[in-house]
């Protein structure tokens, strides 16, 4: 797989090969839906998890390695907010090309921003950051096959109004993006590269990959009303809505983050699971806001708005 | 000999080879420099004017009489040619009898010099604090003058006052005191900070960018992008005092610490609009080139800032490309130029970017105008380098191109901007860098199609180089000459239709800027890299273009053509 990216829209062959990389080949395996309608719940009985432990070690090291106390009615609340934005998108979408002094994007992301510094705040990043591996292949596809399986990611992103499509669409960009994942890695693993063994050591102006990921997808968010006001000339309904799909993602991503955050405030998640949400949140935050980009954001001749020389 | 009479932390060598008394005495006045595009008899700023339109209203020559263009006066193998390399840039001209060049190369050089004769009155030449990498010194590409004095920035992130009949050192301001809101620990004059002397400068990644000097204050900004610094700009006055000082990555648009590494540097001059003050800044890419390390837009880099010049208050910023993968941040100098659009008459900017497209956006708000057709040809743009240099496909434009920190020449009579271009193939890989004083923060590896590669690159169909004219609000091209090697230095266009341009190849040449026709033509031994300005000497009754060239090579020039009327 290459990291040539182009857009969001998955192709038939990239569903294939999420797929493969689940271990499910032939239409009898997923019940004889077609390719582009197979939902996760399709998959979840071909799907098999080869239990190591290793999923529930690292959830319960996360689980330790906090260093404050999630409060789990904080994040809660906020991620209310959250689910307000995800409901909002439509009109925002609707209302296209943001006037001068409207902030209509930069207005979806309050909620999520002060779970962002709650999170910080608590050493969750930090922990885990120290406790999860980076994003290989082996990781990916395990990842991969316990959303699949656990079926808390179809419950969380459920909650917000994702269909069974959005949800299995999900999960397969994941996949087929983790090449560029493997990019994203975490600051001990930047240690490892340059041949140093001290893995807990930290650069301190690279923030840990899980807020990288988090802060980075509303960081995209927020700018989006000046670069659409800006660059409104090349933009067309096509990147709009592909925008707005990306901006869903990122939001139902950073839920699904936040779901496991307070669930692991409240005793109410499985270290196994807690792994396995926390990677796949991170992956979909990591994603999305690379689909953005070039959905929205990298604009070729090829997909700008015929050009009017200024009028 | 040395001179240390002001306070600094590197070390002076002024000389005097000629009669400095030949230099007439005239207070060059914020008038003259506020009338400077439309006087004919000289060149007060970099670009002739603030709005950087680099033309002339000489009118000497013209497309019929341009062949008989002849040069007037040469200086070559100038003295310390080998740590004078990067003829870059251009010169002031203050008008008298005689006019006066103040001619500018890498690094910290400058001289006066009559511009009817080519003597060379005077010699300055600051040897700064920080170490200069000498196999490739950074190219110096202008400098100020207003009153008597002459201002000139340092590859130590000062700026020194010099008295324009002499060269004598008046003051010197310490722009490396102070960065990211630490202060340096020492006396004020002379202390800088570590980090902004640990790296030696050099032509890729340093730059002694023409300050601007407007209503009191001057302009200046930083380089060290590739070297994992905060960018900034800031503004002193005439005195030496700092006015107002902005970091150009806000850390409330940055995660985490990333700001403090991101960047964002202003190493070419802004364009200005004296009427409201707005000055447009040029930046630098985010850093290191590695970008996971530093999601989200990464503001302001790679793109153009607008500030009030007055208070240093961001109006707006514009991105090209949003956190960069691929090194195409924005150098090239912005021009203001006021158009009609859609009816209405309006003040807009455009640069063309290394991108390869032009961008034409409102002056106000920094919303895009126009994205003209490309300039440069597109091929695997935007994609992601891949782990292995080999498996990286081919991609243009490459990151010395489109245009670099070249400055386009703009006509307004003909509403036309002419700019030059690379368009040479490049891979990328990333790689992760740790961030070390001193030391390159790129994280990337980079090489450029050598000759034998090129012809096996799919997509890839045009010559290495252009000069293109674009009409900068339809975004239409109006006319191209392909080149045979990527061009540098920049373009001049005079009221009577002619554009002046160099080649790599050491070609000088006269375009007609209607129809992109060769007028004339003269031939160098070297690259030509300086940006050509043209004046007119009533008492001589001749009109002039000076051009300068030489890169890292022994050679260099300086020309000057005359025509007499």
């Amino acid at each position: 797989m290459t990291t040539e990216h182009t857009n969001s829209r998955l192709s038939d062959d990239e569903r294939r090969d999420f797929l493969k990389v689940l271990g499910v080949t032939g239409a009898a395996a997923t019940g004889g839906a077609a390719l582009e309608d197979v939902t996760l719940s399709d998959l979840r009985e071909a799907v098999t998890v080869e239990s190591t432990g290793e999923f529930a070690r690292r959830g319960e090291a996360i689980r330790n390695g906090l260093t404050g106390e999630l409060n789990a009615e904080l994040v809660g609340a906020e991620m209310a907010g959250v689910a307000d934005a995800i409901d909002r998108l439509p009109e925002v979408r609707t209302a296209g090309i943001p006037e001068r002094g409207e902030e209509l994007y930069a207005e979806l992301t309050g909620a999520a921003w002060a779970i962002d510094d709650h999170l910080a705040e608590v050493g969750f990043y930090a922990s885990t950051e120290a406790n999860l591996p980076r994003f290989g292949s082996s990781h990916i596809e395990a990842m991969a096959r316990h959303l699949v399986r656990a079926e808390a990611l179809e419950t969380a992103l459920s909650e917000v109004g994702f269909d069974a499509r959005e949800q299995t669409e999900a999960v397969a960009n994941v996949v087929r993006q983790s090449d560029h994942l493997a990019m994203w890695q975490p600051t001990w693993g930047y240690e490892d590269v340059e041949g140093g063994d001290e893995f807990e050591v930290e650069p301190e102006y690279v923030p840990p990959l899980h807020r990288r990921a988090a802060a980075g997808a509303l960081l995209w968010i927020d700018g989006l009303d000046k670069h659409l006001r800006q660059k409104q000339v090349l933009i067309t309904d096509q990147m709009l809505d592909d925008g707005i799909a990306d901006v869903r993602a990122m939001l139902g991503g950073f839920y699904l983050l936040s779901d496991a955050a307070s669930r692991l405030a409240t005793g109410d998640i499985a270290d196994e699971e807690l792994t396995a949400l926390v990677s796949g949140s991170t992956a979909m935050l990591i994603a999305s806001q690379t689909d953005l980009q070039y959905d929205l954001v990298r604009i070729t001749d090829e997909m700008r708005a015929p050009r009017t020389g200024g009028d | 000999m040395a001179d240390d009479r002001v306070p600094k932390p590197g070390t002076s060598t002024i000389q005097h080879p000629g009669d400095t008394g030949v230099i007439p005495e005239r207070d060059v006045t914020q008038q003259d420099l506020l009338e400077s595009g439309e006087n004919p008899e000289g060149w007060l700023l970099y670009g002739n004017n603030y709005r950087r339109h680099h033309h002339t209203t000489a009118d000497v020559i013209t497309p019929e009489n341009v062949s008989d263009l002849t040069r007037e006066w040469t200086l070559d193998g100038l003295p310390n040619a080998n740590d004078a390399a990067g003829f870059q840039g251009s010169p002031l001209v203050v008008p008298g009898d005689p006019p006066i060049i103040y001619q500018v190369n890498g690094p910290e050089q400058n001289r006066a010099i009559n511009a009817r004769t080519g003597e060379i009155l005077w010699y300055h030449m600051y040897h700064p604090k920080a170490p200069v990498r000498w196999e490739t010194p950074p190219a110096n590409r202008g400098v100020a003058v207003l009153g008597d004095t002459l201002y000139k920035v340092t590859l130590d992130h000062g700026i020194l006052a010099l008295d324009r009949y002499d060269a004598s050192e008046k003051w010197y301001y310490n722009g490396a005191y102070e960065y990211r809101n630490e202060i340096a620990e020492g006396d004020e004059q002379m202390a800088m900070h570590d980090e902004l002397q640990a790296w030696p400068r050099w032509r890729g990644v340093a730059s002694n960018y023409p300050l601007v000097v407007h209503d009191g204050k001057l302009m200046m900004g930083s380089f060290g992008g590739e070297y994992g610094v905060q960018g900034w700009a800031e503004a002193v006055d005439t005195d030496g005092e700092q006015v107002w000082h902005r970091g150009m990555t806000p850390p409330d648009e940055w995660v985490g610490d990333a700001w403090k590494h991101g960047g964002s540097t202003v190493w070419q001059t802004p364009a200005l609009d004296p009427e409201s003050g707005t000055a447009v800044l040029p930046t630098g890419n985010p850093g290191p080139w590695f970008g996971t390390v530093r999601p989200g837009w990464n503001p302001h880099t790679a793109g153009k800032v607008a500030l009030n010049s007055e208070t240093g208050e961001v109006e707006w910023g514009f991105q090209e490309s949003p956190h960069d993968w691929w090194d195409y941040d924005s150098p090239s100098p912005a021009t203001i130029f006021e158009a009609e659009v859609d009816g209405e008459t309006r003040k807009l900017a455009t640069w063309p970017g290394k991108t390869a497209w032009l961008y034409t956006v409102d002056l106000e708000t920094g919303e895009l105008v126009e994205r003209s057709d490309e300039l440069g040809e597109h091929l695997n743009t935007w994609t992601m380098p891949e782990q292995e240099l080999q498996e990286t496909p081919w991609i243009l434009p490459n990151l010395i191109g489109g245009t670099n920190p070249q400055p386009s020449a703009y006509d307004s009579d003909r509403n036309t901007l002419v700019l030059k271009t690379t368009n040479l193939p490049m891979k990328l890989t990333w790689e992760y860098e740790e961030y070390e004083i001193g030391e390159q923060y790129t994280g990337m590896t980079y090489i450029s199609a050598s000759p034998g590669q090129r012809e096996s690159i799919e997509g890839w169909n045009q010559p290495p180089g252009n000069i293109t004219a674009v009409d900068p609000v339809s975004g239409e091209i109006k006319w191209q000459d392909w080149l045979a090697s990527n061009p540098w230095g920049g373009t001049l266009t005079t009221s009577t239709g002619i554009t002046f341009a160099g080649t790599d190849g050491g070609l000088f040449i006269a375009y007609d800027s209607e129809t992109g026709d060769r007028l004339w033509t003269d031939q160098f031994s070297m690259g030509i890299e300086g940006n050509p300005v043209s004046w007119y000497d009533p008492e001589m009754g001749k009109q002039y273009v000076y051009i300068q060239g030489g890169a890292d090579a022994e050679e260099n020039m300086i020309t000057v053509y005359s025509l007499e009327e």
